[in-house]
């Protein structure tokens, strides 16, 4: 293909020698629109290896919650998938029929959503919703599969007796619990979690953050995991994807991508927040806004708002996704002219 | 400083109580119990804690959108709630303005930013002539960095970011002068790249026009970055008050401790919690007369289960209502005061 996907591929796998879980290649995803079309995800590439958190970030409407909609393919009209692969151990996701599609989900991809009362149905018990979710995919007994929901739910610090309650008669925290349970009926290889902690507050939030480590380091299961907050991401990821305005502008350990980012945007977004340790200094956040993904700009999309952009260059060519470190690309001109990373 | 600085605007005792359910079920919430604040003109003040724990309900008490049980809220040295009449509640308003969190619905789609800014200057005297009014809401659109003003005060909300639909709130905060912004978790829906924008923004009206401010979040990292004192709050009381730094460094009350203990921080990557996380926030409706967090406390006595613990003063400018703190030899001279 072009010489951008070369570039990608070559320089991921010279970094490791391990098969990725998931690996998406060149997805480009858009909404057509009554204003137009979105292109809401372009052209965007990266895998997730297994026993790893691969942590989602970037802006509202930067298109990270689309591509975890695409990778599952439950994404409804106005999106469309309009170019690129989606592999998951190298089967082709978006080859799958709906009953391939029916029974990969689940058993090796399962998904948290932000809002658990929305996951969860408000009328069925929390045990009801477990036992068919395990009945759908394994010839079990109601009693065998009430059983196994009664250990996942003491798996996620759910007491047993709660099985038989309803959504709302549990706390949000517990509801997420509940859903992080779901999720892991099957022991999938993969969880999704698309701001899975968002709606509660930050002691729950660190509760249920401990339960899912607790849970990866037992089970060694890989996380997609979705935030807009930093400072989690950071602290709870192993690698980050930096999205901006549908684009991946950055890749890397995250250790790396904090105290040694690369992209322009990446460093102005990891100086937009205050944190509780280090010293205090000014932070600036980022001048203007993200584009409109209805008429995005030209070139580097984040040229607009870059403050290093180089004349002649960032606004006429787009940049592509570039080694400069182990596992750690980013898409930027000026890490032409400097040579690749320090 | 504090000791001879005069509070402009204070909370003294400040209770509120809401009923809820009916005839058969009727229920007492206790969303904010004896909570004293002091704003000092210059000076940010944050107030800290998780949904539920009743800071939304003192901002807007201050801001007269609620009607306290009990409690006095002092204004430059007068009990502003002893005159409800409509002419004190706009002198009040003139003064104290609110900033919500919601920019989307703070503004009225219908109208453009030039209508949003021209009726507090009207309503409030502070502009007669159109050409006065022109000029102050250009003044006000450059005050908040919306440039260039002409193209700002032509436009509709929806036609703006969620960072300059903000502005717009704060410029048509700063209409009237006031000398008090309560703001409610302004920054909290906007993102992240835009957030450090509106907060140095209100730090410079802090600076440079001695506005006093009463900063609410659930976000303590910013508390740390705006603030210059932080209280904390937890189901209805307000457990400690520090300054900013002294407060994030060396939190004294044991459900600060659990709240730092976490928040996220990248720079020191996971760990486990240094305090262990036990239970969950109680209801409001069925607090008893000990401290709130007691059932959750590892230190917690006997007493704390009976008694609300009184403030103990642990400098000058900070204080905890804790018992662990009651006996230590500086709070002596304090709580004889």
């Amino acid at each position: 293909m072009s010489a951008a996907t070369q570039t990608y591929t070559q320089a991921a796998s010279a970094a490791t020698d391990e098969q990725p879980l998931l690996t998406v290649r060149n997805l480009s995803v858009e909404y057509r629109t009554r204003r137009g079309i979105i292109k809401a995800v372009n052209d965007v590439s990266f895998e997730i290896y297994p026993n790893e958190v691969f942590g989602l970030a970037g802006e509202s409407g930067c298109g990270k919650s689309t591509i975890a909609l695409a990778v599952t393919r439950i994404h409804k009209p106005p999106a469309y998938i309009t170019g690129g692969e989606i592999r998951f151990k190298g089967i082709d996701i978006l080859a799958m029929s709906d009953e391939e599609l029916r029974a990969f989900r689940w058993e090796h991809l399962s998904i948290v959503f932000q809002s658990a009362m929305n996951a969860l149905n408000p009328v069925l018990t929390i045990g009801t919703q477990i036992t068919d979710a395990i009945q759908a995919h394994l010839p079990m007994t109601k009693k065998e599969a009430r059983q196994r929901g009664i250990e996942l739910l003491n798996t996620v610090g759910i007491e047993p007796r709660r099985i038989d309650s309803y959504p709302h008669q549990l706390s949000g925290g517990m509801r997420q619990r509940a859903v992080i349970a779901i999720a892991l009926a099957l022991n999938p290889q993969l969880i999704i979690m698309d701001e899975p902690t968002t709606a509660l507050d930050v002691v729950v939030q660190k509760q249920i953050i401990e339960e899912i480590h607790d849970l990866r380091e037992r089970f060694g299961f890989s996380i997609m995991f979705i935030t807009h907050d930093l400072s989690l991401l950071v602290e709870f990821s192993n690698r980050i994807g930096i999205m901006y305005a549908g684009e991946m502008v950055e890749v890397g350990p995250s250790r790396d991508i904090f105290n040694r980012p690369q992209h322009p945007y990446t460093e102005r977004l990891m100086n937009s927040f205050p944190t509780i340790s280090g010293p205090r200094t000014v932070l600036k956040g980022i001048a203007g806004s993200p584009p409109d993904l209805a008429d995005p700009p030209t070139g580097c999309r984040f040229h607009p708002r870059c403050e290093v952009a180089l004349a002649g260059i960032c606004a006429e060519t787009r940049p592509v996704l570039q080694a400069i470190g182990p596992r750690h690309l980013a898409a930027c001109h000026l890490i032409d002219s400097r040579g690749g990373a320090q | 400083m504090n000791g001879e600085a005069q509070p402009i605007l204070e909370a003294r005792n400040l209770t509120k109580h809401f009923t809820t359910g009916g005839a058969f079920s009727r229920a007492v919430v206790r969303a904010v119990q004896q909570a004293n604040i002091r704003l000092y003109p210059g000076r940010v003040t944050a107030l800290v804690g998780e949904s539920g724990s009743g800071k939304s309900t003192i901002i807007r008490m201050l801001a007269r959108l609620y009607k306290p049980t009990s409690g006095e809220i002092i204004f430059q040295g007068e009990n502003i709630l002893a005159d409800t009449s409509r002419r004190a509640l706009l002198r009040y308003r003139s003064r104290v303005q609110m900033i919500f969190q919601d920019p989307f619905s703070s503004l009225n789609p219908v109208h453009r930013v030039f209508y949003h800014l021209e009726r507090p200057l009207r309503l409030h005297n502070k502009a007669r002539t159109r050409k006065e009014v022109e000029e102050q809401v250009h003044a006000l659109l450059h005050r908040v960095n919306l440039t260039p003003t002409a193209e700002f005060a032509n436009k509709y909300p929806h036609q703006l970011s969620g960072g300059q639909r903000q502005r717009v709130a704060i410029a048509r905060a700063l209409a009237v002068e006031p000398l008090v912004i309560l703001a409610d978790e302004p920054v909290s829906m906007l993102d992240v790249s835009i957030r450090m924008g509106v907060l140095n923004l209100m730090a410079s009206l802090r600076d440079e026009q001695n506005i006093a401010f009463l900063y609410v979040t659930h976000d303590i990292a910013s508390a740390r970055y705006f603030a210059d004192e932080t209280m904390v709050m937890y189901a209805g009381h307000i457990v400690e008050k520090a300054d900013s730094e002294t407060l994030i460094q060396q939190p004294k009350h044991p459900y600060t401790q659990l709240l730092l203990s976490a928040v996220p921080d990248p720079a020191r990557g996971l760990r486990t919690a240094d305090v262990e996380i036990v239970g969950e926030i109680p209801s409001l409706t069925q607090v008893g007369t000990g401290c709130p967090f007691a059932p959750r406390c590892r230190h917690a006595m006997d007493q704390c289960h009976r008694l609300m613990p009184p403030v103990t003063h642990l400098s000058e400018t900070s204080w905890t209502r804790c018992f662990l703190y009651e006996t230590a030899p500086e709070s002596a001279a304090a709580s004889a005061r």
